[in-house]
């Protein structure tokens, strides 16, 4: 009896995902209203293509949110990374050796912003807003406040977002995100750091008095989403060959949209990563949806503050239907 | 031997002395009831005996060898399980996924190692077949699960990786009647098979069914032991528990 009623609560959202194809699906079916271009497959692999940056992005974001926790530093590392890397290649440090800095760099801060958080049991809100205004400041002290030109490295900087040699407007950075949404994915449902992340992130105190230390599996989570910050700073630079500081700002906020419209739940324990792709695509679509339609592109904003508030709601729904509340 | 000996554990939370010099022993295969009022000092013991916390003085010894544990994974380790009231199992996870917490099943090689899915799912299944609770099919989220159905899933976890002494914090506390005898028989049961129990309460009623022994604390001390015979009966303890130290 009690089986029945759980599988039968449970079937109309069997999957994490279910949500954010709904919204994936309604917003192409509005905009192909507004414009039929949009469905094309040219229009369908730029969406791809632009989604990918911010896709990246919200995939690590996405596992630090399983883990309970929050990283608005994101943004910031997503232009202080490629700042530093420049700085470092144009002083003739070799490329692959300032990039390497860069990584070492970027797992340095994640362990900083997880030991802070766990250890110093303070909210990762305040922890990563602090740290956010903290390496804003960094990269505006580095770089002048000025642009920053991709000089030296170009080639180097190709194996992240390179056009790929086809009719269409598509970059590496499409096949990258692809391939980290399965990695990502086997991460979390496959792997046994997966599973003591969201029991870490689920209920932190049960993790602890079983044994299993939360503190070290949200610091890694915190240590992979900023490597992946680093990564879509690195695919934006090599895109527009030159990065300024603006162009991380808000960012942190895009990955959290992406990753709320994809079920990721804001309690912890509970998210996909197809879920934060499809919510990634979902952002760049109505991105580009508003400009083949002809709207001012401002209303892209507003509509992605409807969108989170419905993505919120949906969760909350989707929550007591596969938690129990 | 005794399977585990306290021997004057004393520890303080600032001003507070939640638990005084406490000692005593629990044998192999025996179920003994902790009981006392609220901030008697109960779970304070549990959680030093499961070395979550330390103690300030005083030893611990299991199967007879002075222990010091840093973590709850080495407890277990040792073969100590404990069911914590609230902290059992995360409701978010499934069931065959809380099964595991903590000790996966593996397979593959090196780094790429994933988890063996379908082996931690039968092998929960069967393990929490015929406990005399009903366990819905283990994929279903702990959220889902009664009170009765949570503690067997949190017991049965601690006996499958070879809990050679349980603490169970107050097991049948928001546990439906019928469910309540279920876990007393299956306490018993375990008892039979020579595991140790300790069992924290409120309930004297209940743990008196299958206790053989009775601790009762008040104010982080040791106020009085009972062994059950023919002429112990709940409410002397009740009286003990609710008398002034």
């Amino acid at each position: 009896m009690l089986n029945k009623l759980v599988k039968s609560t449970r079937g109309a959202f069997r999957f994490k995902e279910s949500a954010a194809l709904l919204f994936l699906l309604l917003t192409f079916f509005i905009f192909t209203i507004f414009n039929p271009l949009f469905i094309s497959i040219g229009n369908l692999l730029t969406i791809f293509t632009t989604g990918a940056e911010i896709g990246i992005l919200a995939l690590g974001v996405n596992l630090v949110m399983i883990g309970g926790e929050f990283d608005l530093s994101v943004g910031s590392i997503y232009v202080l990374s490629p700042i530093i890397f420049e700085t470092l290649a144009s002083k003739r440090v070799p490329t692959v050796f300032s990039l390497a800095i860069v990584v070492i760099y970027a797992i340095i801060q994640g362990f900083f912003n997880g030991f802070i958080t766990t250890k110093g049991k303070i909210p990762s809100f305040i922890t990563t807003l602090g740290m956010q205004w903290f390496l804003r400041g960094v990269a505006l002290f580095i770089s002048g406040g000025l642009f920053v030109l991709l000089k030296e490295g170009k080639n180097l900087l190709d194996i992240f977002n390179a056009p790929l040699p086809v009719h269409w407007n598509i970059r590496l950075s499409s096949l990258w995100f692809f391939v980290l949404t399965f990695v990502f994915y086997v991460i979390i449902e496959k792997t046994q750091f997966g599973n003591r992340l969201m029991a870490s992130g689920g209920s932190p105190a049960t993790a602890d008095a079983i044994g299993v230390e939360s503190w070290k599996y949200k610091t890694i989570a915190f240590i992979i989403a900023d490597l992946t910050a680093a990564l879509g700073g690195f695919m934006a630079f090599d895109r527009f060959a030159s990065i300024d500081v603006s162009f991380g700002v808000e960012l942190e906020l895009q990955a959290i949209t992406a990753c709320v419209i994809g079920g990721t739940l804001m309690s912890g324990g509970y998210g996909s990563s197809l879920g934060a792709f499809l919510g990634a695509i979902t952002l760049s679509s109505l991105y580009n949806g508003l400009i083949l339609a002809g709207a001012p592109t401002y209303w892209y904003q507003a509509f992605i503050g409807v969108i989170l508030i419905i993505a919120g709601l949906f969760n909350v729904k989707a929550k007591s239907a596969l938690t129990g509340g | 031997m005794a399977l585990l000996e306290i021997e004057n554990v004393s520890k303080s939370f600032g001003y507070v002395k939640a638990l005084d010099n406490v000692s005593f022993q629990i044998e192999k295969g025996e179920v003994v009831g902790l009981l006392g009022d609220n901030g008697a000092g109960k779970s304070t013991l549990i959680k030093i005996i499961a070395g979550y916390i330390r103690p300030d003085s005083g030893r611990i010894k299991f199967e007879g060898t002075p222990v010091h544990w840093k973590s709850a994974a080495e407890s277990r380790q040792a073969g100590v399980g404990v069911v914590y009231q609230d902290l059992a199992l995360v409701n978010v996870l499934p069931i065959w996924r809380n099964f595991f917490l903590g000790k996966e099943v593996n397979k593959g090689w090196r780094i790429l190692k994933f988890l063996d899915i379908s082996n931690m799912k039968a092998t929960s299944k069967d393990a929490l077949a015929n406990l005399g609770i009903d366990i819905p099919p283990v994929e279903t989220p702990v959220a889902f699960l009664s009170g009765g159905q949570r503690q067997m899933v949190a017991v049965g976890r601690g006996v499958y990786f070879g809990a050679k002494l349980l603490l169970l914090d107050e097991p049948t506390a928001a546990v439906s009647v019928k469910e309540t005898e279920a876990i007393l028989n299956y306490i018993s049961q375990l008892s039979k098979s020579g595991i140790s129990v300790v069992f924290v309460t409120h309930n004297v009623y209940h743990v008196f069914r299958v206790a053989s022994r009775f601790i009762v604390l008040d104010h982080g001390r040791l106020k009085a032991t009972f062994r059950k015979d023919d002429k112990l009966a709940p409410e002397d303890i009740i009286n003990s528990i609710a008398s002034p130290l």
